[in-house]
């Protein structure tokens, strides 16, 4: 098949997002010298203007590029996600960056370059393309995570690239054996491989090679027993490379996830179900009990973002549309009240002390009343204490469950958000009923850019928490283009 | 002659590998890792594949391996002595988990290689040769994934520069 | 002709003595090396089944993933370099790597 003209129109927002990179590293080539704001608006117009062309590109639903990628609902919904959370991760980088003197326009171009990885991941039909991808995103997100230089980010920064590339290996193994397997990397093209040879679904290449791209998308999300690397990573990097390695990260690679399982592997799900299975509950539970033990905020979270990832794992196990539209909701709250908490962290932290820990958050909550109202409900959001939208996300990816059969699994997602309200309340108490220490530093690390953030955080919190249903309906919408 | 060929350069290539992890000094590890990659290399060309035998001498033995041993020149790490592993069973969990990677991979040799066929039969290549059959397809089929491998180069270039300049 | 079979095996041993040197060796020279080594098993298994199947797809696999090995080999020994400036050494005791 020959390269069309038309096809250019199903990637017009990943050409949006790497042109805008380009522009950025172009400014701040050669305008040298005197601080530039300018970054973070080219940025910022640039994710709108890829924005408007995935909502162009949405109704296209094809294939493109030989089978390469498909631009449909679901990749425009994703699409959306991560341009969500690349816009909210630049406003909160900017008072920071500059806080800590590290305002570079090579941190705009890499978030820049690093969801361009992310929006081909969650395009992409195809195993080498999603490799790419991954490559691509995860890339860019080592040398995020190392920006400061701090010893702590390079460390970091290290462990989280071998691990990366570790896993990617394993990943990578996992790909040539499927290829063995079904002679074909194309999503689809292994779905009728597997409907057309006799006994596939049981033979030993094919099995071992969805185990092996099992392990590893359980890295790249952080599920047990691969998380090990989470805590130390998320404490050690920039707090605004958290929220957007938390939040985006999870985003792409469990679009991939989906899209593969659900596409490529429906006549082996009775096998890879229940190994997820296992690894969903498992991820959940070690997360959430590991949290509770946290007395530092942002490993607290690192913690949370493993018990997140567990629940969105039950999504992938279930594998049915329902499933597919409380993920895509879920990944969508889990954006804006991940990033709206990690804003929090940063408004309360000064230069070179990020002050996470739960100390510092004494008496927060009368001093800086604003402030404390918004992470009282990204907290309320993370525990999924309705009227929010962690809540919705939650009842939405259980019932899909139940609707399923998978009774248990949907039991122990509950009760896990039970014993999860307890770390996530904690915080709360600190911020309202602790005494505020007298030699507690002043003032805030505050600007227009990360007030704006959070407040649209704190407020598409509520909204989709109260009135859900049109971005259900947009989620559903987005399912049914399969 | 030809599977005599094989097992030389397997022996070879598996010996160096050992010699990457067991050697203390890193610019013995470097050169063992050379020699598996040449032996590789005569592997794919066992295989029917000129193309990948001459990158793979070109960018990896040539380009990768080369920036590594810069690198270990540059911060001069060959005088530092590697120290022993303060816990043996540190080393013999490792081992352990590295024996059990090696029989799961071995899985799926237990049945028998079931994909379907391609085009590149030797039919086909009797017209064109297998560089240009690669090449036909690299940038037909594989556009986009051939477009985005510039775009992680770029990624790679903006993050080492990003990370290792003195002064941003 | 060599039976793919054989190739497989040979990927496998690579693989797992790269996991294995991944897992004890300290040195982060070489443990980049040993991504390295596993890098080159999978690309063996690629070449020994589009071999087999008569297919392209395997070969521009590794053409890719030797891309991908550039760079991040350059990412890699950027972090190296880094982290050298920080700790003179380059020992990955402190990063345990393994502990959550």
């Amino acid at each position: 098949m020959d390269f069309q003209l038309a096809d250019l129109k199903l990637i017009a927002p990943h050409i949006a997002l790497l042109g805008t990179a380009l522009l950025v590293l172009m400014v701040e080539v050669f305008g040298h010298g005197r601080r530039r704001p300018e970054a973070t608006w080219i940025s910022l117009l640039g994710i709108g203007i890829a924005a408007a062309a995935t909502g162009m590109s949405c109704h296209e639903n094809r294939l493109g590029f030989s089978g390469m990628l498909a631009a449909d609902g679901y990749s425009a919904f994703c699409n959306m996600i991560i341009l969500i959370v690349g816009a909210l991760t630049i406003l909160v980088s900017s008072n920071y960056l500059k806080d800590e003197r590290h305002e570079h326009g090579e941190y705009h171009a890499l978030i820049l370059l690093s969801m361009t990885g992310m929006m081909f991941m969650a395009s992409a039909t195809h195993l080498l393309l999603m490799f790419l991808a991954l490559e691509t995103m995860s890339i860019a997100i080592y040398a995020l995570a190392g920006f400061f230089r701090t010893k702590e980010g390079v460390e970091s920064c290290f462990k989280y690239f071998l691990l990366g590339a570790f896993s990617s290996a394993f990943m990578l193994y996992g790909i040539a054996l499927i290829y063995g397997a079904t002679g074909t990397t194309q999503i689809h093209g292994i779905m009728e491989q597997f409907t057309q040879i006799k006994g596939l679904a049981s033979s030993p290449m094919a099995l071992s090679g969805i185990a092996l791209l099992i392990v590893g998308f359980a890295f790249k999300v952080a599920a047990f027993p691969f998380h090990g690397w989470t805590p130390d990573v998320y404490q050690g990097a920039p707090t605004s490379v958290t929220a957007f390695m938390a939040t985006g990260v999870k985003a792409a690679a469990f679009a991939a996830f989906f899209r593969i399982f659900f596409v490529a592997f429906p006549a082996t799900s009775p096998v890879w179900s229940q190994a997820l299975w296992l690894l969903a509950v498992a991820t959940m539970t070690m997360g959430n009990f590991a949290a509770l033990a946290q007395r530092d905020v942002k490993r607290m979270l690192a913690y949370s973002s493993i018990a997140h990832a567990g629940y969105l794992l039950v999504g992938v196990v279930t594998a049915t549309a329902a499933a597919g539209t409380g993920m895509l909701f879920y990944l969508l709250s889990y954006a804006f009240m991940n990033i709206g908490a990690f804003a929090c962290v940063i408004m309360l932290g000064r230069r070179g002390a990020d002050s996470t820990n739960l100390d510092d958050y004494a008496g927060v909550g009368f001093k800086y009343p604003l402030l404390a109202a918004a992470l009282t409900l990204f907290m309320f959001s993370m525990a999924g204490i309705p009227p929010t939208a962690g809540f919705i996300g939650k009842f939405l990816i259980f019932k899909a469950a139940i609707g399923k059969e998978f009774y248990w699994l949907a039991v122990i997602g509950v009760l896990n958000s039970a014993a999860s309200v307890y770390f996530y309340l904690r915080v709360i108490v600190y911020m309202y009923f602790r005494e505020r220490p007298e030699a507690a530093p002043e003032g805030l690390r505050s600007g227009p850019a990360i007030t704006v953030a959070t407040v649209v955080a704190a407020a598409a919190v509520l909204i989709l928490g109260l009135a859900p249903g049109f971005v259900v309906r947009m989620a559903e919408a987005a399912m049914s283009t399969f | 002659m030809v599977t005599t060929v094989f097992f030389i350069c397997a022996a070879l290539a598996i010996a160096g590998a050992l010699g990457v992890v067991s050697f203390r000094n890193p610019v013995h590890s470097a050169l063992a890792m050379l020699g598996t990659m040449v032996s590789i290399a005569v592997i794919y060309l066992l295989h029917n594949a000129e193309f990948i035998f001459a990158i793979q001498l070109m960018i990896y033995a040539g380009g990768v391996m080369m920036l590594v041993i810069f690198v270990i020149f540059l911060l001069d790490l060959r005088r530092e002595e590697e120290q022993r592993a303060k816990l043996k069973s540190g080393k013999v969990i490792a081992i352990g988990v590295g024996g059990l990677v090696f029989l799961s991979l071995l899985i799926p040799l237990a049945g028998s290689i079931t994909g379907k066929t391609g085009g590149m039969t030797e039919k086909a290549l009797e017209r064109i040769g297998s560089v240009e059959y690669l090449s036909n397809e690299l940038f037909t089929n594989y556009l986009l994934p051939f477009e985005l491998a510039s775009v992680l180069l770029l990624v790679g270039l903006v993050g080492a520069v990003a990370l290792a300049k003195k002064r941003l | 002709m060599i039976p793919f079979e054989y190739s497989l095996l040979l990927s496998a041993i690579l693989f797992a003595i790269g996991c294995v040197g991944v897992l004890v060796r300290r040195n982060v020279i070489v443990l980049l090396m040993c991504i390295e080594l596993m890098l080159n098993g999978v690309n063996l298994s690629f070449v020994a089944i589009a071999d087999k199947l008569d297919s392209a797809e395997g070969l521009i696999y590794v053409f890719f993933v030797m891309t991908v090995a550039a760079a991040e080999a350059a990412v890699g020994l950027a972090i190296v370099v880094n982290l050298f400036r920080h700790r003179d050494s380059v020992y990955a005791d402190e990063i345990n790597l393994l502990k959550g």
